[in-house]
C-alpha cells in the first residue's frame, strides 16, 4: 500500500487550473520531495490530501484511506505542517502541543516534544510573540504529536535559519528512521537534494519529472554550463547557438552568454560566439547542478530547450 | 468528543480576548448599575402598591436593557468563530488535527457560549450582591431563571454568529453581516411587520386589534421570542401555567408561552446547523 496515491487529480478554481490531471505516489517509508516553483499547484496538492479543498476531478488516498470520505481517519495518523498557517496568538506554546495532543487523543508529553524543536524554553509564552522560525518550530512540533504514519510538511524551511533548517532535516530524517513516510514540498532545491530518496519536479499543476536524487544526477552528469563573458552580444547570437549540437540551454544577459550544453560542445560553443564578432573577455565552466536541472524544468525565462 | 477539545480550545482562546473582556465589563457595571439605579429610584420599580423593592421588578426593568446588550456580546462572540481563523489561516492548525468540518462549529459554538455565560453570570452575580445589599425582598429562584433565559437568548445569538461565520472567509463580510442582523432584529422587525401589513390590508393602523399572524411574526425574532418567553415567565404565575399562557383566552398555541421557547430553541439550533452544513462543503 501506498502512503499516498493521487490518481487523475484535477483542481479547477474558476478559470484556473491549479492541478491538471496529477498522478502520484508516494512509497511507504521514503522521503519524497516534492519541488516546484511558487505557484505550480504544490500546496493544492497538500490540501487536496487533507481535505482542505475538493478535486474537481480524480481520486486521492493518504494510507489506504479516501482523502475525502475518510479525511479524520487520515487526520488521526498524519503530522502536518501546512502553508500559510497562523498560530494561535493568545496560546502558548504549551497549549498549542497539548491542544494537538488532546485532539489526537495521544499521550506525548509536550515538554519532552518543544524541547525536540528546540522551544522548550519558550513554552510558556504565548505563541503570539513567537518568530516566523519559533511559529514554524511550534507547529512542526505539533505535526509530531501522537507518532505519525505520515508527515506531510508543506515548505518546512520556511523562516528558519540555516541552523535550523539542518535541524529540521536531522528531525525528518529520525522520522524516517522510526518508519514514518515523509512528504514535503519545497520551491528551493538545496533542501532537497541532501535529504530526499525521490524527488517529484511540478510544474503548471502537472507533474514534470520524478526520479531518485541520483536518477537525476545521472541525467545531468554530462552536462555542464558555460558562462562566457563578452565584449558585446551580438545579434541572433542565440539562434546561432541553438543551431549546435548538444546544446540545451541558452541564457543571453548584457555582456554574458550562459550555455547549458554537452561537455564536448564547448569548444564550437566558443568559435561560434567569436565568429559571430564578439571578443571573448572571460570564461568558466561549470558542472550542471540539481539547480540547473530544477531550472531547466520550471523557468521559462531562461529560454531553456530542456 | 472532538468537539469537547475544540470547544475546551476556543474558550481558552476566545476567553483571552481583551474585547471580550471589555464587553464583559461592560455588562457587570450595567447590572450592577442597574441594580443600584433601580434601587434608588422608586418611579422606576414595579412592585406593586405598597411600593416595596422586589427582584422580581428588578428583573423586569433589566428586561430590555438585556434584549439591547445581550445579542451585541453574542454576536461580537460569533462572527469571528469561523472567518477569523479561514482568513488568518489557524483554521489549517485546527484542521491538519483529527476534527471534522462539524465538530468545528459545534465546538466553536459551545466554547463560545460558555464565554458568554461566564459573562453574564459574573454580570448578574455582581448584580445580586447589589441586590441583596440593598433589597429586602429577592426572589432568588426567578432571578436564576432569569440568567438562564438570558443565557439562552445569547446563545441564539452565538448561533447566529457562528453561522454566519461560517459562510464567509473575510471577517469584514462577517461583520457588516452581523451589523445588519443587529439592525434587522432590534430595531426593524416591527416596522417591516407593519409594511406587511400594509401590503395586506392597505393601512398602518390594526382597528380591530392586533392580528395573531402579526403577533406571531414578532414572536419569530429572537428578541420577540425572548420577551415572550421572559414576560410570563416572570410574572408571579407558577412555570407550568406560565408555559401554556397566550396573551388572550383562546389564542391558538402558536401564540403560547412554551411556542415562544421553541422558535427561541430554533434560533439557538437552525443557524448554527445551516453554518455547519455549508462549512462541511467549502474549500478552506
Amino acid at each position: 500500500m501506498a502512503a499516498i496515491e493521487l490518481q487523475g487529480v484535477t483542481k479547477r478554481f474558476g478559470a484556473v487550473t491549479a492541478l491538471n490531471d496529477l498522478d502520484l505516489t508516494v512509497k511507504n517509508g521514503e522521503i519524497y520531495g516534492f519541488l516546484g516553483p511558487n505557484g505550480a499547484g504544490k500546496s493544492t496538492t497538500i490540501n487536496v490530501l487533507l481535505d482542505f479543498v475538493r478535486p474537481t476531478d480524480g481520486t486521492a488516498t493518504v494510507l489506504g484511506h479516501d482523502a475525502r470520505e475518510e479525511s479524520t481517519e487520515i487526520r488521526q495518523r498524519v503530522g502536518v505542517l501546512p502553508d500559510g498557517y497562523h498560530v494561535y496568538d493568545r496560546l502558548t506554546g504549551r497549549q498549542h502541543l497539548q491542544f494537538a495532543i488532546d485532539s489526537k487523543e495521544a499521550d506525548d508529553d509536550p515538554e519532552e516534544l518543544l524541547a525536540r524543536v528546540g522551544i522548550a524554553a519558550a513554552a510558556d509564552r504565548k505563541a503570539g510573540g513567537y518568530s516566523k522560525g519559533m511559529a514554524q518550530r511550534l507547529v512542526l512540533g505539533m505535526a509530531l504529536v501522537g507518532q505519525p504514519d505520515l508527515l506531510i510538511l508543506d515548505e518546512p524551511s520556511t523562516g528558519l535559519d540555516p541552523a535550523g533548517a539542518r535541524e529540521m532535516r536531522e528531525i525528518i530524517h529520525a522520522e524516517r528512521d522510526r518508519g514514518a513516510t515523509v512528504f514535503f514540498s519545497s520551491h528551493i532545491l538545496g533542501q532537497v537534494d541532501s535529504v530526499c530518496d525521490r524527488v517529484g519536479i511540478l510544474r503548471e499543476g502537472e507533474l514534470v519529472a520524478e526520479d531518485t536524487v541520483s536518477g537525476l544526477r545521472d541525467a545531468i552528469d554530462t552536462q555542464s554550463t558555460l558562462v562566457v563573458r563578452v565584449d558585446q552580444t551580438p545579434p541572433e547570437i542565440e539562434q546561432r547557438l541553438r543551431a549546435l549540437d548538444g546544446v540545451s540551454g541558452i541564457m543571453v544577459d548584457d555582456t554574458t552568454i550562459t550555455v547549458e550544453s554537452n561537455d564536448g560542445s564547448k569548444s564550437a560553443v566558443l568559435s561560434t560566439i567569436e565568429e559571430s564578432g564578439a571578443s571573448i573577455e572571460d570564461f568558466s565552466t561549470e558542472d550542471a547542478s540539481l539547480e540547473d536541472l530544477f531550472m531547466a524544468y520550471t523557468n521559462d525565462d531562461r529560454k531553456v530547450v530542456a | 468528543m472532538s468537539w469537547t477539545v475544540v470547544a475546551q480550545k476556543d474558550f481558552r482562546d476566545a476567553g483571552r480576548s481583551k474585547m471580550l473582556w471589555a464587553v464583559s465589563v461592560l455588562f457587570v457595571l450595567f447590572a450592577a448599575g442597574a441594580a443600584f439605579i433601580y434601587a434608588q429610584i422608586p418611579a422606576l420599580q414595579q412592585g406593586g402598591a405598597n411600593n416595596a423593592i422586589s427582584s422580581l421588578g428588578f428583573v423586569h426593568f433589566l428586561q430590555s436593557p438585556v434584549t439591547m446588550l445581550v445579542p451585541i456580546i453574542g454576536l461580537l462572540l460569533g462572527y469571528k468563530a469561523i472567518s477569523g481563523e479561514v482568513e488568518n489561516g489557524s483554521v489549517k492548525l485546527l484542521l491538519s488535527l483529527p476534527h471534522r468540518r462539524s465538530s468545528v462549529v459545534f465546538g466553536k459554538f459551545v466554547g463560545r457560549v460558555s464565554v458568554l455565560t461566564v459573562s453574564i453570570v459574573v454580570g448578574f452575580a455582581v448584580a445580586t450582591a447589589v441586590m441583596l445589599a440593598l433589597y429586602p425582598n429577592v426572589s432568588p429562584g426567578r432571578f436564576a431563571l432569569f440568567v438562564l433565559l438570558a443565557v439562552l437568548f445569547g446563545a441564539a445569538y452565538v448561533s447566529i454568529g457562528v453561522g454566519v461565520s461560517s459562510l464567509t472567509k473575510s471577517t469584514t463580510i462577517a461583520g457588516a453581516s452581523i451589523f445588519g442582523i443587529y439592525l434587522l432584529f432590534n430595531w426593524l422587525w416591527e416596522t417591516i411587520g407593519l409594511g406587511i401589513g400594509w401590503v395586506l390590508s392597505g393601512t398602518f393602523f390594526f382597528t380591530e386589534g392586533i392580528p395573531n399572524w402579526f403577533q406571531l411574526y414578532t414572536r419569530l425574532s429572537p428578541n420577540g421570542a425572548f420577551s415572550n418567553v421572559a414576560g410570563p415567565m416572570l410574572s408571579d404565575a407558577g412555570i407550568q401555567e406560565a408555559l401554556t399562557l397566550t396573551p388572550q383566552p383562546g389564542d391558538p398555541f402558536y401564540l403560547s408561552t412554551w411556542f415562544a421557547l421553541l422558535i427561541l430553541l430554533g434560533w439557538i439550533v437552525i443557524p448554527i446547523a445551516l453554518g455547519s452544513l455549508r462549512f462541511r462543503s467549502r474549500d478552506l
